[in-house]
């Protein structure tokens, strides 16, 4: 069936922030419908709270509304623009659950509006514990033993019968939160208490454990005339027990025989035709390693990770074509985009292999429980692909910058063989490396099997690169043999000159091949490219047969996601591939995320799907021959290629590497502020633990301490103590030795933020961001304003005027993000990035200002005065925009959600509105906070806040709060005239502040403590358990005080204006 | 064990000159035949021994062989084999419970000669631009000789298969059988057989040399012509063997004739079609894959079938009227003769990866069985 003729406007409903288990991947399945639905000439209509999204850009839809996911608002969306249709596969867990509650209300109906991409019956069949089972059931496929309960008691009942261990699943929730695995009645308790709580519907299932089954999905489309198709297979390396969020998985799957295959194939097709799926669906199996007994695990009936991944790994787009089948297209009538003229009514096959590895934040958050489990703790991944698994891994753990080049952890390396034998049955994110540090240590593979549980296959492939680098270490020369066979397995000449000891005399150059979903049997039109070491080409070949006079540009993606380095990099690369193609250049994009629209294949002219090292880059160099390069979009990890690559004597677009070199290098930057007579908090740089406790002495406490290249404010503190500072001092140089910490006097004053566009002599500031949170909290993880609502002229004066210096003096060409602190009435400078910023997308929407297509042009010598915005500040918008960071901490055990210098953030939503407060108002519901105006607020403040905090407590004590508080702050409260009730802390005895918890008499906490981090103090397990219970906990004042002020305006989502920001 | 480790060095010589140079795997005896790659990735032993194979030189896409080691119950035919293999990487510790032995071993006792460590998707791209060609994997350095192996692999013709030869008559029988159908040995495949015993048939294999006349002594409910590869090995010029196609069309004709209903598939699809007066036609470079879609036209679905032939039916014959189409090409992959009990198709129903499409196949035939 062609276009249904009854579709003409579409509401698609976007995922929101990026949280743990729902990120990126969602920004290009909303994007690529976006797009297949304009292809179609229907207009769209997208809400999305999330404005770091490339789908969110006015060009993506008719009407873009970046407006809180909430019901409400969705629901006043619809009556404002009357579409036809809802489209609810596209938007992860988010999307379907408002799609189905909408559903079921009745709401569609009663408006006229068509549910598109799935009927709740399927949804239902497929999320609802008990109906899943019923459903596979009836057609005899098996489930796990389980049984879905609502209260811990009946839980602990039918765990009688099945025995422990058990895995708790809650309903309804997503990437597994608030799961977990119980070997006791007492874990038990507690994940099935927490599980109950986080299900909307307060539902959990139990289920047998059957940890150690090999893990294997399957995605499959199907359309409205049941042709139904197998996308792609894939195994995890970790077998069942650990979410595959957090597996390192391969495609296609490799340890099955046809025999297998086919049996979870076929069931996959069965389940999907029972369900009535049309689009798009991931169905999840445990397979037992040594017979032909399998189980379904999961089925998601919706684009999704995994889906993402597979249209990565095998070219076949499967958010597009989930998009057409839900306006009315069949299968065998979409076009395969790939081949360009075969149909979308096939099976992909690949010629190599995928490996997908994930990114955690455990760098980041070195005191978080690392152990791996049903809850997803991933922040990001990287794809790799290779014509064997080795290979595959090899750029896989390049990608995931760890700082490694092969599996060997510095860590483990002296380890003993029985060490290690203990150590193999952690099952954490540093498993794999351990693996690789028993087979080095001579454990065998069968026993590293029977421990991990990890199949045989991939042990011994891994065991392939440890004789590999054994050989590599006993050659007595480097033989071409030798060399050509570690290049075939993944090495890099430097790795292989460390290993060898010798120097690769003759460098061979990787050269690449295509993905084309077909395995070469039709011609096909991608450009999607990846490296190998064989003879042909298919690059070169590509660009020889479309030689143009177009200069070619190659442009850096930002690897994985990871805290600090989000979506918004990922935005800032595809807008710059997009103007420079609107310029009249070929662009390439060199990239290793699976998640983002920017290594869509249709994005740029050319991709290169590899690791982002120097001789990685290199290959691509030789093959595209670009005419420049640029690293300024691609966040952290593409500025860090900067100085290999202006070595080389590649033509670096845009600001130079000298430029950059003399922002990040602290000596050269305070030479360039006093030139300037631009002041900046004192400071000094260090190596040894002895240094920085004399330099702390020197500047007088509170200091920051932090190493020289940062990352979202990677490993940052505030010490206020010489003993803080040892601390510090001891975890960094455990981490990364000969890295120099810079010292700075910590300012605690106003924090202000510009992003400005520069053509090496003019200036353009599209907005000034003001924080609410005074300086010490990351700017990522603050609520930041534009424009700025409380600084006098003669500030935003000399901030104009600084920035215009510093972009001058540092001949920046592109983009520049200033962050400055006010501090007594005067401006200082704290950080200069020459590149793009995680405002940028935002500023760019709520502005007008293609900040990215700009600074692209000012590459090419374009001027800004011939832009049409100006130069100078851009005149402030008619619209408030509050950017409101969103956590996932409910997500990583251990982790103190108390904020600092150190960014925490996983992602970010942004309220719109012509007034400060209900921007305010509309970011914060869009974050997640429930507004409630009745209830318990507790206060437990340090010493140094205890006065200030009186006139916030005050706010929400008018408001009709209960005020609970901690010994010392109560007496401050009570002599404040505020009726605070004493609770004792955690540590004392009960009825204390847990009991406060669990009678569920608190909704607010105000918490700041001197010291955080460690999660053996108390004040930490007091945030915890806050953040199990889904309570706001609020660790800056000033947070506080902005949601007291929100609260009082008493508004509720149905009395803020809505708005399109097309429009804007 | 290191896949490295002494392995002799092999050469795969093509008919245009190219000379690709790797390792030697299984026998070491030098191979010819016709080389033709296949997309799948799982089923691999199923592609060795699948009698359509019987003269090709398969090259295997997938880079990574061997993985799930070997098992004798894949084997689609217990003595024929592909004539040579040629893949990138096999695996020397394969994991699988099922798994009874290596690759290595595997190719060995079956005696096919395999070359690896070969950029298989250069391979693949020359045989889809350049069509099917002969090859020869050989342990001899072709270097100083290659004019010589170059004309010789050029003037290399399919022989006429074993199976040809074949004259026993083996029945394959559960008590509980409802008919009895006679498979004309075309170079049978034991997925068909076990798809036909699944659905309560008694199947009895016949030589291909029998005449109708002798089938029908074995008093069928239907017949099932299957197999593959057949039609250029039996147009050989091979003097002696020449009437052997014009044999079997007549054969096939008067079946169809007979009234008895009549299944064919893969080259039985081919052979139905030229004894009804249509004609076949040489394909570039084949369907041979897991992953080929296929519409039928009753229904207007598609489905995923699995496919491994180079001829395709081209002028229908005035009898039939096409069942089914490739999606892609476009080719026709299924025949239906409305005043005959007959039907043919051009894939293989219900193999081991394609198990799930086309379920129907089996059954609308053994409707035709009154």
């Amino acid at each position: 069936m062609p276009l249904r003729q009854d579709i003409k406007k579409v509401l698609v409903i976007g995922s929101g922030p990026i949280i743990i288990g729902q990120a990126a991947e969602f920004d290009y399945a909303g994007t690529q419908a976006c797009r297949a639905l304009k292809e179609e000439g229907l207009e769209v209509v997208l809400v999305n709270s999330n404005p770091a999204t490339i789908m969110t850009d006015k060009a993506m839809a008719d009407h873009v509304y970046i407006e809180p996911l909430n019901i409400d608002v969705v629901k006043r969306i619809i009556e404002i623009e009357k579409p036809d249709s809802v489209l609810s596969t596209l938007g992860g867990q988010t999307g379907l659950t408002f799609s189905m509650q909408l559903a079921k209300e009745g709401f569609l109906d009663s408006h006229n509006v068509k549910l598109l991409g799935a009927n709740p019956l399927t949804i239902d069949k497929a999320e609802d514990r008990q109906m899943f089972k019923d459903t596979m059931e009836k057609i005899g496929e098996p489930c796990i033993p389980s049984k879905v309960v609502n209260t811990v008691e009946d839980g602990l009942a039918f765990i009688d019968q099945i025995k422990y261990p058990v895995i708790i699943r809650p309903a309804f929730t997503m990437g597994g939160t608030g799961g977990g695995i119980a070997y006791n009645e007492e874990e038990f308790r507690e994940i099935a208490g927490n599980g109950l709580r986080l299900s909307p519907i307060t539902q959990i299932l139990v289920e047998k454990c059957i940890s150690g089954w090999k893990e294997i999905e399957f995605e499959v489309i199907r359309d409205s005339k049941g042709n139904i198709i197998t996308v792609c297979s894939m195994e995890n390396v970790d077998p069942v027990g650990v979410h595959t969020g957090d597996s390192i998985v391969v495609a296609p799957a490799v340890t099955l025989s046809p025999a297998e295959f086919s049996m979870l194939r076929k069931a996959a097709l069965n389940i999907v035709e029972e369900l009535g799926v049309e689009g798009g669906c991931n169905c999840q199996f445990a397979l037992h390693p040594t017979s032909m007994d399998y189980a379904v695990i999961e089925v998601n009936p919706r684009v999704s990770r995994s889906s993402a991944l597979a249209s990565k790994a095998t070219g076949y787009p499967i958010a597009k074509v989930a998009t057409k089948i839900a306006i009315g297209y069949t299968l065998d009538e979409i076009i395969n985009a790939v081949t360009g003229n075969t149909y979308a009514c096939f099976e992909p096959s690949v010629d190599y292999l995928v490996v997908k590895f994930p990114k955690w934040p455990f760098d980041k958050f070195v005191y978080a429980k690392r152990t791996l489990g049903t809850q997803m703790m991933a922040t990001g991944e990287v794809m790799s692909i290779g014509t064997s698994f080795e290979s595959a891994m090899m750029k896989a753990v390049r990608s995931v910058e760890l700082g490694l080049d092969s599996f060997n952890l510095p860590k483990f390396a002296d380890k003993t063989k029985e060490e290690l034998l203990e150590l193999l049955h952690n099952c954490d994110d540093e498993r794999i490396f351990c693996v690789y540090e028993a087979l080095k240590k001579g454990i065998p593979a069968e026993k590293i099997h029977e421990i991990t549980m990890i199949d045989c296959w991939f042990i011994n492939k891994l065991d392939n690169l440890r004789k590999t680098e054994e050989m590599l270490a006993n050659c007595e020369e480097l033989s071409e043999d030798l060399y050509l066979r570690a290049k075939k397995y993944g090495y890099l000449d430097s790795t292989i000159e460390r290993f060898s000891g010798k120097k690769v005399e003759h460098h061979r150059k990787g050269v690449y091949k295509m993905v084309d979903t077909c395995a070469a049997e039709y011609k096909a039109q991608t450009p999607y490219f990846y490296s190998t070491y064989d003879e042909e080409n298919e690059a070169e070949e590509f660009i020889e047969e479309r030689k143009s006079d177009k200069k070619k540009i190659l442009v850096f993606g930002s690897g994985p996601i990871r805290i600090g380095q989000g979506i918004e990099f990922d935005y800032c690369s595809v807008h710059c591939v997009w103007a420079l193609k609107k310029l009249g250049f070929e662009a390439a994009i060199a990239n290793n995320n699976p998640e983002t629209v920017s290594t869509d294949f249709d994005t740029a002219d050319r991709l290169y799907f590899d690791p982002l090292t120097p001789e990685d880059v290199d290959n691509v160099l030789e093959s595209e021959k670009p005419w420049g390069v640029v690293v300024q979009f691609g966040g952290q990890t593409a500025i860090k290629l900067t100085k290999y690559l202006s070595k080389k004597g590649v033509r670096i677009l845009g600001t130079s590497a000298d430029s950059i070199d003399e922002a990040e290098d602290r000596e050269r930057f305070d030479e360039l502020l006093g030139r300037l007579g631009i002041p900046r908090p004192k400071g000094e740089t260090v190596l040894t633990k002895e240094e920085a406790v004399a330099a702390a002495n020197r500047l007088g406490f509170p200091v920051l301490l932090r190493p020289s290249y940062v990352l979202g404010g990677q490993n940052m503190i505030i010490a206020h103590t010489t003993a803080e500072v040892e601390e510090y001092m001891d975890i960094i140089t455990s981490h990364m030795k000969d890295n120099l910490v810079l010292i700075d006097k910590y300012m605690m004053g106003k924090e202000v933020e510009v992003d400005a566009i520069c053509d090496g002599e003019d200036y353009l500031i599209p907005g000034i961001m003001e924080h609410i949170e005074r300086a010490g909290i990351h700017s990522g993880d603050s609520i930041s304003v534009y424009p700025a609502q409380t600084l006098s002229q003669k500030l935003k004066r000399t901030i104009i005027d600084y920035t215009g210096k510093l972009a001058r003096e540092l001949k920046v060409v592109g983009l520049v993000n200033i962050q400055y602190v006010i501090y007594n009435d005067e401006v200082y400078v704290i950080e200069v990035n020459p590149r793009s910023s995680r405002t940028i997308p935002y500023i760019s929407k709520v502005t007008g200002v293609p900040m990215v297509e700009i600074a692209t042009r000012m590459m090419f010598g374009e001027k800004l005065r011939d832009q049409g915005y100006g130069i100078g500040l851009y005149p402030e918008a008619e619209y408030v925009a509050v950017k409101v960071p969103v956590f996932s901490f409910e997500k990583l055990h251990d982790v103190d959600t108390l904020l600092g210098p150190e960014m925490k953030s996983t992602g970010e939503v942004l309220g719109i509105a012509k007034t400060f407060d209900e921007a305010l108002f509309k970011g914060l519901v869009a974050a997640g906070y429930k507004m409630k105006h009745e209830g318990g607020v507790l206060v437990t403040v340090r010493d140094t806040d205890k006065q200030e905090v009186v006139p916030i407590v005050e706010k929400f004590e008018k408001l009709g709060f209960n005020i609970y508080a901690t010994a010392g702050t109560a007496l401050t409260l009570n002599q404040n005239m505020i009726a605070a009730n004493t609770v004792r802390k955690i540590e004392e005895d009960e009825p204390n502040i847990m009991t406060l918890f669990d009678q569920n008499k608190i909704d607010y906490i105000i918490t700041t403590s001197k010291k955080g981090r460690k999660p053996q103090r108390h004040s930490v397990q007091m945030r915890r358990r806050a953040v199990e219970r889904s309570i706001v906990t609020m660790t800056a004042l000033d947070t506080a005080n902005a949601l007291a002020n929100s609260l009082m305006s008493n508004r509720t989502v149905n009395d803020v204006e809505l708005v399109d920001i097309t429009k804007i | 064990m290191d896949i490295f480790n002494n392995a002799q060095q092999a050469w795969l010589v093509l008919e245009d000159g190219t000379v690709y140079e790797g390792y030697g795997l299984g026998s070491s005896e030098d191979a010819i035949g016709e080389l033709v790659f296949n997309t799948s990735v799982v089923g691999f032993q199923e592609i060795l021994t699948d009698p359509a194979n019987a003269n090709n030189i398969i090259v295997e896409t997938f880079p990574l062989t061997g993985n799930y080691g070997v098992n004798h119950e894949n084997d689609l035919h217990e003595s024929i084999t592909a004539r040579g293999w040629v893949i990138r990487e096999w695996c020397a510790q394969p994991s699988n419970f099922r798994m009874e032995g290596r690759i290595d071993e595997y190719l060995e006792k079956k005696n096919i000669s395999a070359i690896f460590d070969l950029d298989t998707r250069a391979i693949t791209r020359k045989i889809r631009d350049g069509g099917v060609q002969n090859a020869l994997i050989t342990r001899t350095n072709p270097e100083g000789c290659k004019d010589e192996l170059v004309a010789k692999i050029k003037a290399w013709k399919k022989p006429m298969p074993a199976w040809v030869n074949y004259n026993e008559k083996v029945s394959f029988e559960k008590l509980d059988s409802k008919y009895s159908i006679t498979m004309v040995n075309y170079g049978i495949r034991k997925d068909v057989i076990n798809a036909l015993m699944a659905r309560g048939c008694r199947v009895t294999v016949v030589p291909a040399s029998y005449t109708e006349k002798e089938i029908m002594e074995t008093k069928p409910d239907a017949v099932v012509l299957c197999g593959g590869a057949g039609l250029e090995a039996l147009r050989t010029d091979y003097a002696q063997k020449e009437n052997a196609i014009d044999a079997a069309q007549e054969t096939v004709a008067a079946l169809m004739k007979s009234g008895v209903p009549v299944l064919g598939i893969d080259f039985g699809h081919q052979i139905m079609a030229l004894a009804m007066d249509g004609s076949v036609e040489k394909m570039h470079c084949g369907h041979r894959g897991a992953n080929c879609p296929v519409t039928e036209i009753a229904s207007g679905r598609t489905f995923i079938t699995s496919q491994n032939h180079g001829y395709i039916v081209k002028d229908i014959p005035a009898s039939a009227v096409v069942s089914h189409v490739n999606s892609n090409d476009k080719t026709c992959e299924g025949l239906e003769y409305p005043q005959m009990k007959a039907m043919s198709v051009q894939f293989i129903p219900e193999s081991e990866i394609g198990q799930k499409n086309f379920d129907g196949i089996y059954e609308r035939f053994l409707g035709m069985v009154k």
